[in-house]
């Protein structure tokens, strides 16, 4: 999910920046300051803005009378919350990738179209989505591995200190390292890490494989 | 690329307003970082401080030694920064400019290793530290990532457009290999080792998991260590919390910006090509 939302999102962006050209490289940096900044200062400034009593995003609900809501104690929010801070995190880098990829279409290509009569919308399904389409694959496959070992704002958002009931949201390292180093059944994390292996394994196979069947 | 005028319209519109809803998040700590604990608190919130107080920020220095967490955290930092390069720079010259057995083969399994991140095998590593008796020292937080997979086949990327003649002609008035690689090779890829360098020393900066295995005493804790444990304690002190993030934000932010063009065009566009 976090996945899908990133890469949507940031390939309307990158596709949007490319028709005002002039202003893109400004925003190409705004968008890359949450990429630079660690998970961890990242995760703790949510963590503030989901606040069921104080936070930013409840008052900004409240403008449209909609209840508070406990983001980080709900089970079924806390997911979302996540969802929402990695995908905020990560899209400035998709963003660049994507930018990279139009940037080689040849302009040519476009222009050829164009007097053809194809409309925008023809141009971007015929024309710029096939030719994106290893990046596209690249952009997945690395964001399934960076989304599958995301740790520090599970960490973070779901941590039950005092006065804090936050919900228990349990992912596959938050897993690894409780069982590993509060637990102490390092056999049980390895089996687990073991797991992680094969999965980041299976993504990299398969890239390499559609990588090799579109030459 | 798409030059129709609803499109530019539509850009227009989108692009400024998302820019917005992707910087509130930091305008809003950086906010909360100077306002007194009553005023975070009120309700409905007020967006600038109505008094200013630099409270939040004499606390975490003071109460919490946050000085000694960015010290260590650039000291881990930049000697990840120093090794990785020496490691990519040196291999990636090997890989790029000697033939030698098995040299594909070798090339693929370090290649095979890039995409695996540490949360796969920290627990071996963990294991490793824990039996050597290495436990909380800087040698531990700096040796995983000495080396990167990444940097080396970056390196040997930019090391093999380097062409063999200027290497013999260097040959043949005498210089040994290790002139050649001081002399020539590392001075012909400064462009590379300074984004391999950011880029390395972003790693290490970001990197949490590991010094949260390893590190066992407040005194080596790295900030983002220190902002996620003091953050854990504190669940009410928004204040000094935001504080807090607004500092170990800083470094990063004062390096993106001063070599911001290195980094968006360095390593995006060498990382994606093939």
């Amino acid at each position: 999910m976090a996945v899908l939302s990133t890469l949507i999102a940031a390939l309307t962006i990158a596709l949007l920046l490319r028709s005002i050209e002039h202003v893109s490289p400004f925003f190409e940096t705004l968008f890359y300051i949450p990429v630079i900044t660690s998970w961890v200062p990242a995760s703790v400034i949510w963590k503030w803005l989901y606040d069921p009593t104080y936070g930013l995003i409840n008052y900004i609900l409240s403008l449209f009378d909609i209840a508070k809501q406990g983001w980080l104690q709900e089970p079924d929010l806390i997911i979302f919350a996540i969802v929402i801070v990695a995908s905020w995190k990560m899209i400035g880098y998709y963003i660049i990738v994507f930018t990279v990829g139009l940037k080689n279409i040849p302009i040519s290509y476009l222009e050829a179209a164009e007097i053809d009569g194809a409309s925008a919308l023809q141009r971007l399904r015929y024309i710029i989505l096939p030719l994106l389409r290893p990046i596209i694959l690249f952009a997945v496959v690395m964001s399934t591995i960076q989304f599958f070992n995301v740790f520090a704002p599970v960490y973070v958002l779901t941590a039950s200190a005092q006065g804090a009931p936050a919900y228990d949201l349990k992912v596959v390292v938050s897993e690894i390292y409780r069982n590993g180093f509060e637990y102490y059944r390092m056999g049980y994390a390895g089996a687990e890490s073991v797991v992680l292996l094969i999965l980041v394994m299976t993504m990299v196979t398969l890239q390499f494989t559609l990588f090799r069947e579109q030459k | 690329m798409l030059k129709e005028r609803w499109i530019k319209i539509l850009a227009y519109i989108i692009v400024p307003s998302f820019a917005i809803i992707v910087l509130i998040p930091f305008f809003w700590v950086l906010m909360t970082s100077l306002k007194t604990p009553s005023e975070i608190s009120s309700w409905p919130p007020h967006f600038f401080p109505k008094e200013l107080t630099n409270e939040n920020y004499i606390n975490i220095f003071v109460k919490e030694n946050f000085f000694r967490y960015l010290l260590n955290s650039f000291i881990i930092s930049i000697g990840s920064m120093f090794f990785v390069l020496l490691t990519s720079s040196l291999s990636g010259f090997i890989f790029a400019k000697y033939r030698f057995p098995f040299r594909t083969f070798l090339f693929a399994v370090i290649l095979a290793t890039a995409t695996i991140p540490i949360q796969v095998y920290m627990i071996p590593l963990f294991i490793m530290v824990y039996k050597t008796g290495m436990m909380n020292t800087y040698f531990a937080m700096i040796f995983p990532m000495t080396i990167m997979t990444f940097g080396v086949f970056f390196m040997r990327q930019n090391i093999m457009s380097i062409p063999d003649s200027l290497l013999d002609a260097a040959r043949i008035d005498g210089a040994n290999e290790l002139w050649i690689y001081l002399k020539i090779v590392l001075s012909l890829s400064k462009s590379s080792l300074m984004a391999l360098g950011i880029f390395s020393f972003s790693e290490a900066w970001g990197n949490f998991i590991w010094p949260l295995l390893v590190v066992t005493t407040k005194d080596m804790y790295t900030t983002e260590l220190g902002l996620a444990v003091y953050q854990r304690q504190f669940y009410i002190e928004y204040g000094a919390i935001s504080a807090g993030a607004v500092v170990t934000i800083i470094p990063m932010l004062l390096v993106f910006t001063i070599l911001r063009k290195n980094i968006l065009q360095g390593f995006t566009t060498s990382g994606i090509k093939e």
